[in-house]
């Protein structure tokens, strides 16, 4: 906000800030505090910047001045603080005309940004003046909080170009007006088009969010500063906090693009997290701090600048990493050759380097047949016949590794016919589980293979004689005594009959 | 009158004694003649020819097979044991089964060679295999074209003959391994003696 807020009257009033203290008139007198403006600057260890020179203010007060750097108050609540002066031409800031009761939080993501970014102590005066100048500059022509001006606004650019510089500063006398000109002063120019730039391009709406991300193939840390749009904001200090790996370095900072910073996992199996904290970020707002007489008298060239101060805070994110375990097959089955039929087999299997403790879900064990002999592939082919699917309920001891048998697989009598030449071979396999890797055993692995081949009978040589006569053995039983006894009665009552009947004729 | 009557008391007693006597051996030739049938009918009285040993049975491997054995034109059916050929001869150990030849053809395969089976006939009694042969007309009953069951399959009669014992092992025509090729072996009894021929019977399988 560029405009004068309140216009004062001019006439009548004199200007209490002038060079060498003195105080002319009873509007000036009554604002409290006022010291010296120019001599304040001129004399001002807690200015780290330069004044304009003294100009005629809006309202009729003379020798007036801008300040570009930063204030550092020396008591008050403000005491240490680097605070930037936002009204143009209003009494220079004071560390005791400040209290909580003027304090409050503006949005300003710009110039958030730009504060949380550049505004720190330099060793060198020459460079931190260059740096602290950019920033007033940015600070005065802020539209995101409100000035109460009673100067013009002016670039840097314009200040050189128009009013100048008071070169009775002793910041400026300090570096020499040589070093001023020819190297603060240019430096002070690109420094503030790199903050507007940056300020504009990373600024967003004031938010910023840390990510990170375990890659596990490349075994790296992915590490970025983002803004509201999706941005990565550069220039940031981020500190990595890793478990369960050794990072290159745990100092780290924002990039245009994501940094990587390599792990070494310390497990053969990693179970990893890796959080990063990034500091001093914007905030996208600033504090303002407003003077105790903000509202004397309606005659705000009395009144002290109010000033501002940047904010900062921390963005953390984390992500965490476990390596799944690959559980190796080896497996054995009770028998691996079969000649006699009916015959029972079942099959032994090993995983190794699974997760300890765990339960292995949806384990199974496939037996198929094969005529003839079986070759080893990756896959079942398509010819194989599937017997027997056995779901054995496994998990994995706390030493990693868990064996486990199947029920018998029941091979019957005619299962192969002698002479034939069969084949039965287990898969073991399980999808992926928990930390469990999928796996599966190939088909036709030969430990896990059984061969059946039921030889043929020995055939003679010549052929045979076929006895397949047999008969009743009559003598087996002896006489049939009925029969002959039969027969025999029955003659003797025929002779009976007959002499019965012959003498019966006879003696007639 | 009363004299004529004295002078025949002794036909009472007779006439008691030659009832008793038809009642009695009516009642034992009865039962003998039953005896007799019975005799003919009891397998406990039929003896193999030439009965092989307890060794030889035991190196015949006898075992059971499911299915049946049936040839419907002459009413045989019966059940089905396998065995092996010992000591140069099959010489099934059972009366009523069928036999079938582990090591003599091609049993396992069917398809692919021939399947003998052999069946045991009786002089004197009727048993499964005496369904395959006329006696008195000394000759297989089965003729060409009738239906075999073995078990699963279905078989076709080509031919039926007999052959001598003593000539059968040296007969080409009977041990011809060919593909479906199903052979009945038994023997053809006589009204009177041992067996002197083999009745063949040869059938090939029907396409399934």
């Amino acid at each position: 906000m560029r405009h004068l807020r309140r216009r004062l009257p001019v006439v009548g009033t004199t200007i209490a800030l002038i060079a060498g203290s003195t105080l002319l008139s009873s509007p000036a007198m009554a604002a409290p505090e006022l010291g010296p403006q120019l001599s304040a600057y001129e004399g001002e260890p807690d200015f780290t910047g330069v004044t304009t020179n003294p100009e005629t203010d809006n309202q009729g007060g003379v020798d007036n001045a801008t300040m570009y750097g930063a204030y550092i108050p020396s008591s008050g609540v403000l005491s240490g603080s680097r605070v930037w002066c936002i009204d143009r031409g209003l009494t220079q800031p004071m560390g005791n005309g400040y209290d909580e009761g003027g304090k409050s939080s503006v949005e300003a993501p710009e110039l958030a940004y730009i504060l949380a970014k550049w505004d720190e102590p330099r060793d060198d005066q020459a460079d931190q003046m260059a740096h602290d100048m950019a920033i007033g500059e940015h600070v005065h022509s802020s539209d995101e909080i409100d000035h109460r001006d009673i100067l013009d606004d002016r670039s840097l650019q314009e200040v050189t170009d128009g009013i100048g510089w008071n070169e009775d500063s002793q910041n400026l006398k300090a570096i020499g007006a040589d070093a001023f000109y020819d190297d603060v002063l240019p430096d002070a120019y690109d420094l503030s088009a790199l903050m507007g730039d940056e300020a504009a391009k990373y600024a967003g709406d004031g938010t910023y969010k840390a990510e990170v991300t375990i890659d596990e193939d490349s075994s790296t840390a992915v590490v970025s500063l983002v803004n509201s749009e999706g941005v990565s904001v550069p220039g940031f200090d981020g500190e990595l906090t890793v478990d369960g790996a050794e990072p290159e370095t745990t100092e780290i900072t924002s990039g245009e693009s994501s940094v990587e910073v390599p792990l070494e996992f310390t497990d053969e199996v990693p179970d990893v997290s890796v959080s990063v904290t990034f500091s001093g970020l914007p905030t996208g707002s600033v504090t303002q701090w407003n003077p105790k007489d903000f509202d004397a008298d309606d005659y705000d060239r009395a009144s002290l600048q109010a000033v501002i101060e940047g904010q900062e805070t921390t963005a953390q994110a984390s992500d965490s990493y476990q390596g799944l375990y690959t559980p190796k097959v080896s497996s054995q089955v009770s028998v691996t050759e079969i000649t006699e039929l009916p015959a029972k087999v079942t099959d032994k299997v090993r995983l190794d380097h699974c997760a300890p403790g765990e339960t292995i879900e949806d384990v199974k064990v496939e037996a198929y047949v094969e005529d003839g002999t079986i070759t080893q592939s990756e896959t079942v082919p398509e010819d194989a016949e599937l017997l027997e699917t056995f779901t054995p309920d496994v998990t994995c001891d706390e030493g990693g590794t868990v064996d486990f048998e199947t029920d018998e697989l029941a091979l019957d009598a005619d299962f192969a016919k002698p002479g034939e030449e069969k084949s039965v071979t287990f898969v073991a396999s399980a999808p992926a589980s928990g930390s469990n890797e999928a796996f599966s055993h190939e088909y036709g692995v030969p430990s896990e293979t059984v061969e059946i081949a039921i030889p043929e009978a020995d055939k003679p040589d010549d052929n045979p004689v076929v006895k397949t006569g047999a008969y009743v053995d009559s003598a087996d039983g002896g006489p049939n005594w009925n029969l002959v006894g039969g027969l025999g009665l029955l003659t003797v009552a025929g002779g009976l009959i007959f002499g019965a009947l012959r003498r019966h004729k006879t003696g007639n | 009158m009363s004299a004529r009557i004295f002078r025949d008391w002794w036909s009472i007693p007779v006439a008691v004694v030659i009832i008793a006597l038809i009642c009695a051996g009516a009642w034992m030739l009865t039962q003998g003649l039953t005896d007799e049938q019975n005799t003919a009918e009891d397998q406990t009285d039929v003896q193999l020819e030439e009965p092989p040993s307890e060794a030889d049975v035991a190196d015949m491997q006898i075992e059971a097979l499911d299915g049946e054995f049936q040839i419907p034109s002459v009413g045989l059916d019966t059940g089905l044991e396998s065995m092996s050929e010992v000591n140069g001869a099959i010489n099934p150990p059972g009366l009523h089964n069928g036999y079938v030849v582990r090591n003599h053809g091609t049993p396992d395969h069917p398809e692919r060679g021939t399947t003998y089976v052999a069946i045991h006939s009786v002089q004197g009694a009727e048993l499964p295999g005496n369904t395959l042969i006329d006696v008195d007309a000394g000759e297989p009953t089965v003729e060409k074209g009738e239906s075999i069951t073995l078990q699963d399959r279905d078989y076709t009669v080509t031919d039926s003959y007999t052959v001598p014992k003593t000539d059968i092992s040296g007969d080409d025509r009977v041990w011809a391994d060919e593909p479906g090729r199903l052979v009945i072996l038994t023997c053809l009894q006589r009204s009177s003696g041992r067996s002197a021929d083999n009745v063949v019977i040869e059938a090939i399988a029907d396409e399934q």
